[in-house]
């Protein structure tokens, strides 16, 4: 009894848990960056660390000494308190991932709870532009909104295919299921192919990366929601994005590809497994980011509501056909 | 759609294009304006050099050994331009391709380049002069 | 009927400005209704510097009235002078002065189109221009003996002759450059999202382009047909005799100005070709006078990448007396100005990439210039009295 407490605290503070994932967001942070700068023919982070591997870190620790400017009419509470709250809801959701072969916490139902507090750190992002009085913060503010807005839709239709596919509401028991109910039933290759791509665009929209980077548009709006973040604030917001991107690369690996679910009795191999089809899916992730310029908030906005938004809904209800209702 | 995104995956097999300044040296082309060099052999002391610099970064100096003028380039204010280079009528100053390295301190005793080997003047140099141009046309 | 319009400023501090200038959008919602620009922040004095400087030494002082034009500068100050003085360079000087003038402009062009990327959100093609602009920097540095400031012109002349291996050199590295700037052409005239970022926005048709004094590829793109280099006979530099196409376009707006200037790159490289394969034999310089005489006056007209350039002098035996600047940025100002209106937020550091601002170039001490330029303002009653306000201080 006492044993099992034990354990359950250090996996909860050091594997899978806040340090695995603090190390894992870095190091992610790394790999973006470095394949980033690779596929420009750059060099990307070199000297800190081995092939700059530290540098993420020695970034964080930098903005930590920095002083905070404050503004005077902006609401510093709030902003504070829903970058806490952006970064920390960020690290809980992956508490649902595989990582280790089996998460931390899983429940019947826990999809719809992932869903919904990733949905609600988006908001938090939006309210740290909103509680900046500048104008760009504002106007940064509201892209984000719209683009969140727009993109959760068919972000939540998505993730219920292979919900439905599997038949079941937790991440684990998907990715378990998964291969072996494709396998099965052929037939459900089409929803779960034709949504893989669709999946990867509305990631990239909440992630606001391009072509979607249009809060951070840097040249008309300085730096739209985050513009007088400095210091600590501005490395609890780089934590946060960091964190995103793990957590969503790691969500689209767990509930389309399984990611290390098959190993649920070996940690090792289960990590192993999982931190592979992250990085793959990353690297699409970054790709595009590579390759594309940015769409005005009018593009993406048509683009959301008369193509994602449709499409997701059929190919559900493909799916549900398939199934049988 | 994305017509970059061939290329892109592409330049992940190649070297990257950056030049690891400091640990790799770049080399610098040939006919490449570094610091100044002053031909004792070939210079007067006329002063033309100091009259031409745009930005007064010539000083004439008297020198005892060699019983004449000779120019100091204060490399603080040098433009490298290559003026002196041009205006010189016995060409007794060239650019070499010496790169100038950062100063850490603004006083300008340091910047400065004197002639080092000090020799009188054997023979007067003969000056090349530039064809003259040819008679306007109307 | 009185609209709720927001001030938008782009201060002399703002990621999308490369110099400082400031920018007054009034925005109702997300459309532009009026813009005000603050120019001078990066007044240096020139003009002064140059009275108190001879000739000689003037060539220098002219040549950093910009970085990225410099040739230009050079070139005009030099042609303002020899026409002052009377004299003509050789043949070889002139072919000489066409080769460092057009590779300046491919160097010049490119750092446009990678701003433009970059202003696009496409951080992966500006760093790509910028590698291949590398090749053009060395190319730069061997024929004239550095990279960013050329110094090349001198009064009479140039400085340094260029050889067959280098003639060579240049020929194969520009081949080389040719493809890469056609694989560019490609992205920027077939990529949707470039497309739908730069088509139809910032429109401003012949009339109104013509009206408000448009010069260069901004003025081209609108289907203006005049290009200094053809339309100017002078005989300080040889554009008489090597053959080149004046790009111009019809659609008028800032995908135009993009491709117009693509064009105009790969038309570059083929003016070098031909100019070193072309090249007369001879002398490079000829000795020129130190002064030129008391009242005698020059004008020199020069296609610089962004536009018309004129540097007018008058000598008072020793040194200038006078010498005026125009250049292409500063008659840019006020079409670009009007170019905004009508469109939204989002478009633009779009526009104002494309008609390539060069500050460094605009900032100059005018007085009789901006009298004659506020007539033509149609920016209302407050950018004449602003500029007046600004110029009178």
């Amino acid at each position: 009894m006492i044993l099992e407490a034990i354990v359950l605290i250090l996996q909860i503070f050091i594997f899978p848990g806040f340090l695995f994932l603090l190390l894992m967001s870095f190091f992610i942070e790394w790999y973006k960056r470095k394949l980033f700068a690779r596929m420009q023919n750059r060099v990307g982070p070199k000297y800190i660390g081995y092939k700059g591997i530290l540098q993420p870190i020695a970034d964080f620790f930098k903005l930590l000494s920095k002083e905070v400017i404050e503004l005077e009419r902006a609401d510093n509470h709030l902003i504070d308190l829903s970058l806490l709250m952006a970064s920390s809801i960020f690290i809980y959701v992956c508490f649902f991932l595989p990582f280790a072969g089996r998460p931390l916490i899983s429940f019947e139902g826990d999809l719809i709870a992932v869903l919904l507090l990733t949905s609600a750190a988006s908001f938090m992002l939006f309210a740290i532009g909103w509680s900046m009085s500048s104008p760009y913060g504002m106007i940064g503010g509201m892209r984000l909104l719209a683009q969140v807005i727009g993109f959760e839709i068919p972000y939540f239709i998505l993730a219920l295919v292979p919900a439905y596919i599997t038949k079941s509401l937790s991440i684990f028991e998907i990715g378990r299921r998964m291969s072996s109910v494709l396998l099965s039933n052929p037939a459900y290759l089409i929803p779960w192919s034709i949504s893989i791509p669709l999946f990867l665009v509305a990631t990239q929209i909440e992630l606001e990366e391009a072509p979607f980077h249009i809060p951070d548009a840097e040249q008309e709006l300085v730096a739209g929601y985050f513009t007088e973040l400095s210091g600590r604030r501005l490395a609890l917001l780089d934590l946060a994005k960091d964190t995103q991107l793990l957590f969503c690369s790691a969500f689209m690996a767990s509930i389309f590809f399984g990611a290390g679910s098959p190993f649920y009795q070996n940690p090792l191999l289960g990590f192993i497994m999982t931190m592979v089809e992250i990085l793959i899916i990353a690297f699409f992730i970054v790709a595009i980011k590579a390759s594309a310029a940015r769409l005005a908030i009018s593009n993406v906005l048509d683009m959301m509501w008369k193509y994602l938004v449709p499409s997701s809904a059929l190919i559900l209800a493909i799916s549900l056909l398939l199934g049988g209702v | 759609m994305l017509k970059l995104f061939g290329e892109i995956l592409g330049n992940l097999k190649r070297r990257p294009a950056t030049i690891d300044v400091p640990f790799e040296k770049i080399e610098v082309e040939e006919i490449y304006r570094g610091l100044e060099f002053l031909d004792i052999d070939k210079c007067i002391g006329c002063g033309a050099c100091a009259l031409d610099c745009p930005a007064a970064a010539i000083e004439m100096v008297e020198f005892k050994e060699v019983n004449r003028k000779l120019p100091i380039f204060i490399i603080g204010r040098c433009v490298f331009c290559a003026q002196c280079e041009d205006t010189c009528p016995y060409e007794a100053i060239k650019m070499t391709r010496e790169v100038p390295k950062p100063f850490f301190s603004f006083e300008e005793d340091k910047m400065k380049i004197v002639p080092k080997e000090l020799r009188p003047l054997e023979k007067r140099p003969q000056p090349k002069p530039l064809p003259p141009p040819p008679p306007a046309k109307g | 009927m009185s609209t709720f319009t927001m001030l938008l400023p782009f201060g002399p501090q703002h990621p999308m400005l490369h110099e400082p200038a400031h920018f007054r959008f009034e925005v109702d919602g997300e459309t532009v209704v009026n813009v005000t620009p603050y120019l001078n922040y990066v007044h240096r004095g020139i003009e002064k510097l140059l009275e108190n400087r001879t000739y000689v030494q003037g060539l220098y002082v002219a040549a950093r009235v910009c970085g990225i034009c410099n040739p230009s500068h050079t070139n005009a100050f030099v042609a303002a002078v020899e026409e002052a003085m009377g004299i003509e360079p050789p043949p070889r000087a002139k072919y000489l002065r066409v080769v460092t003038q057009e590779i300046h402009r491919i160097q010049s062009h490119l750092i446009l189109l990678a701003v433009a990327a970059e202003e696009m959100g496409f951080n992966s093609l500006f760093m790509l221009i910028w590698r291949d602009r590398e090749r053009i920097l060395r190319l730069i540095e061997a024929i004239t003996g550095g990279r960013v400031m050329q110094s090349y012109d001198r009064i009479g002349g140039v400085y340094r002759d260029i050889n067959d291996i280098l003639a060579e050199r240049v020929i194969k590295e520009l081949s080389e450059m040719r493809n890469r700037v056609i694989q560019y052409r490609k992205v920027f005239s077939e990529d949707p999202i470039v497309r739908r970022r730069t088509v139809d926005v910032g429109v401003l048709k012949t009339a109104e382009m013509v009206r408000l004094g448009g010069v260069g590829p901004f003025a081209r793109a609108s289907a203006v047909d005049y290009d200094v280099r053809r339309d100017h006979r002078s005989n300080h530099v040889a554009y008489d005799e090597v053959p080149f196409n004046v790009i111009t376009r019809e659609e008028c707006d800032v995908w135009a100005r993009l491709i117009a200037r693509v064009d105009e790159t790969l038309e570059c490289i083929n003016m070098i070709e031909y100019a070193l394969k072309h090249m007369p034999s001879g002398a490079i310089r000829y000795r020129a006078p130190r002064a030129a005489p008391k009242g005698a006056e020059g004008i020199g007209r020069v296609e610089a990448p962004r536009g018309e350039l004129v540097h007018h002098t008058i000598s008072d035996g020793q040194r200038p007396y006078r010498h005026r600047i125009r250049t292409p940025s500063f008659a840019n100002v006020f079409p670009a100005a009007k170019a905004h209106i009508g469109y939204s937020i989002a478009d633009i550091p779009m526009i104002y990439v494309s008609w390539d601002p060069c500050f460094s170039c605009l900032a100059r001490v005018t007085l009789v210039d901006i009298r004659s330029g506020t007539a033509k303002v149609i920016s209302g009653e407050e950018l004449r009295r602003e500029a007046r306000r600004r110029w009178e201080k």
